[in-house]
């Protein structure tokens, strides 16, 4: 009489109409409940993602560690809604589904109930996921802008530096980006330079700054169905060579680390 | 509506709450010291499993039977196994059946005791993984040129200044104290790093984690002390994080769960407890090592358990802090 979901046990019994109610009932209110906190969730870092990006990009320091603070902050409250959703999912909608599987009712209807909750609760953290990624995203450094930022800085100071001895300039031949002793070309003498605080990210932003402008071998290299060992080793060296060109004074320890990567690569290569 | 939330993370300048005293426990861990001479003796002398057999403490191997005789069982079931394979192997792949040939067979001859076998997967992880395990003295200095000093500073003195630095010590006092100029230190802070990517077992950043670990009594450094301890407790809760392996986790938890509160959780636990990051660092070394030679998974559930339970009562107060979660309001 009651056909519930248009589903019967085998011997053809409906379901009773207090259980379908319940189904019913029981999956609704946890389908609200994972929109609600979604809801929550997006609110949350609709406004905490421009907090993000202001406080990104009002410093050039590499690593601030107030950024990291509000973002270990916001994903620790996404990480709460989380564990509210699981623990609801353990507490309210698994022990539910024994239940109908206790009274006996007909298991392609039980199994729908189960799947259809799996399927939305997945659907929650693929959301949470996504926002997290853009909350990531929010904190990352614009390394192109950054370099630009160092170039710039040392055209303007690469003839400002003088000794320190006699008065005479020393000129500045590169981008220094630790504390060097620098020989006046007048009287000899050693004096100490000290780069600033943004010529000092250079060997910080250098590495990114190359796998940055290397990604797209890397993803032919992902892409390739066959994914051909020569395209990863393409995008190693090619990545290596820019890393070279933005830091030269590294180029040599660069190229130890070079050849662990390439022999790690090598041993993985079936 | 997050602008009290967000407000608190992007100017949190509120007093902590001091730390409640920790609770009783019923079950102390012993320290072990990894300075203690009296250890040199106990190295030889073979460990009891659970299982009745009988370990070698260097090797993990059963006193049962002689090394040679294992290895040359283990490369006779690899060399069957290598037979059976059907594709071609990487050298990664040939690595791991070798691996899993010689695991199988120590679980064989040793009871298949799981712990124990863990226990060996540690002490000689650089010959079955090509890693090196913090504990188990895998590393060998002298001679290998990845270890020679860089502008006269060994992996022991870097891990000194490291350590030392972490602890807040102007690094103008620091270089004084090991004679050493600024120009020199960044290039030696640089070279480093450097080649610990240069080493491929992780050898290099396994000692220095074993050298971070003693790094306060390092002869150059020892003497300079940091900043007095924010609260008058601090070097008795240090003492007690050594010994307490319950404390010690409870105040991990306490961390994660700070900057899971947006807070800096190193700044917190030396405002609450007198303990700074880099001293906190050093004893957690030392309890990662007693934990890999003694391996116990039981024991490791346990403490795992307790931290998370911790984690979540400070997870509790901060949020209590902070006018609660924010779908505190939303309901099943």
């Amino acid at each position: 009489m009651f056909n519930v979901f248009g589903n019967k046990n085998a011997a053809g019994d409906p379901v009773p109409a207090p259980w379908a109610q319940q189904i019913r009932e029981t999956q609704e209110r946890w389908f609200t409940f994972l929109q609600k906190l979604e809801e929550r969730v997006e609110a949350l870092c609709q406004a905490a993602i421009p907090e993000l990006k202001a406080m990104r990009n009002s410093t050039d320091t590499v690593y601030e560690a107030n950024i990291y603070q509000v973002w270990s902050g916001v994903r620790g409250q996404i990480n709460q809604v989380r564990d509210k959703a699981r623990q609801t999912e353990e507490e309210k909608i698994r022990p539910f589904y024994r239940q109908l599987d206790h009274a006996g009712i007909v298991y392609t209807v039980a199994l729908q109930f189960s799947e259809t909750c799996s399927e939305r609760y997945r659907r929650f953290e693929d959301f949470c996921h996504t926002w997290e990624g853009q909350l990531e995203a929010a904190t990352k450094q614009d390394h192109e802008a950054l370099y630009q930022k160092i170039l710039d800085e040392h055209e303007q100071i690469k003839d400002q530096f003088k000794c320190q001895q006699c008065g005479a300039p020393v000129p500045l031949e590169k981008i220094y980006f630790t504390t060097s002793y620098l020989q006046c070309p007048a009287c000899g003498t050693q004096s100490t330079y000290e780069p600033s605080t943004l010529a000092k990210s250079l060997s910080w932003i250098a590495r990114s700054l190359a796998e940055e402008r290397t990604a797209h071998l890397l993803d032919a290299y992902n892409k390739d169905p066959r994914q051909h060992p020569d395209l990863y080793r393409n995008y190693l060296r090619a990545m290596f060579d820019e890393w070279n060109r933005i830091l030269p004074d590294m180029a040599a320890s660069n190229e130890k680390f070079y050849q662990r990567q390439l022999d790690d690569f090598n041993n993985s290569v079936r | 509506m997050f602008k009290k939330f967000l407000n608190n993370l992007l100017g949190n300048d509120d007093e902590q709450q001091k730390q409640q005293g920790p609770p009783e426990n019923t079950f102390k861990q012993q320290f072990i010291s990894q300075n203690d001479d009296d250890d040199e003796e106990d190295d030889e002398v073979p460990v009891q499993g659970a299982h009745q057999y009988l370990f070698d403490p260097q090797t993990q191997h059963g006193t049962h039977y002689t090394k040679e005789a294992f290895d040359a069982a283990a490369n006779q079931h690899y060399e069957a196994l290598l037979a059976d394979q059907d594709e071609t192997l990487s050298e990664n792949d040939k690595r791991n059946l070798k691996r899993e040939a010689i695991t199988q067979l120590y679980l064989q001859w040793n009871g298949h005791n799981y712990d124990q076998l863990v226990q060996f997967e540690m002490a000689n992880s650089l010959e079955l993984t090509g890693y090196a395990t913090q504990g188990f003295n895998q590393v060998t200095e002298e001679g290998n040129p990845l270890y020679e000093p860089i502008h006269g500073i060994s992996l022991y003195d870097y891990a000194g200044i490291a350590h030392a630095m972490a602890q807040g010590i102007p690094e103008e006092t620091i270089l004084k104290a090991m004679g050493m100029e600024k120009a020199v230190w960044e290039e030696v802070n640089l070279l480093w790093p450097e080649r610990m990517k240069e080493d491929a077992t992780f050898g290099i950043m396994t000692k220095y984690g074993e050298y971070f670990a003693t790094a306060a009594q390092h002869p150059k450094l020892a003497q300079l002390k940091p900043a007095t301890a924010a609260i008058p407790e601090g070097n008795a809760n240090l003492e007690k994080l050594k010994t307490d392996r319950y404390f010690y986790e409870e105040l991990c938890g306490a961390r994660t769960a700070a900057y899971e509160y947006g807070l800096d959780g190193a700044q917190w636990i030396l405002e609450n407890f007198g303990i700074n990051l880099s001293d906190f660092q050093a004893v957690a070394m030392n309890w990662m090592t007693a934990q890999n030679q003694q391996f116990n998974s039981s024991q490791i559930h346990h403490y795992m358990d307790y931290q998370l339970e911790k984690q979540k009562e400070y997870a509790e107060k901060f949020a209590k802090e902070q006018g609660g979660n924010i779908a505190d309001d939303i309901a099943f």
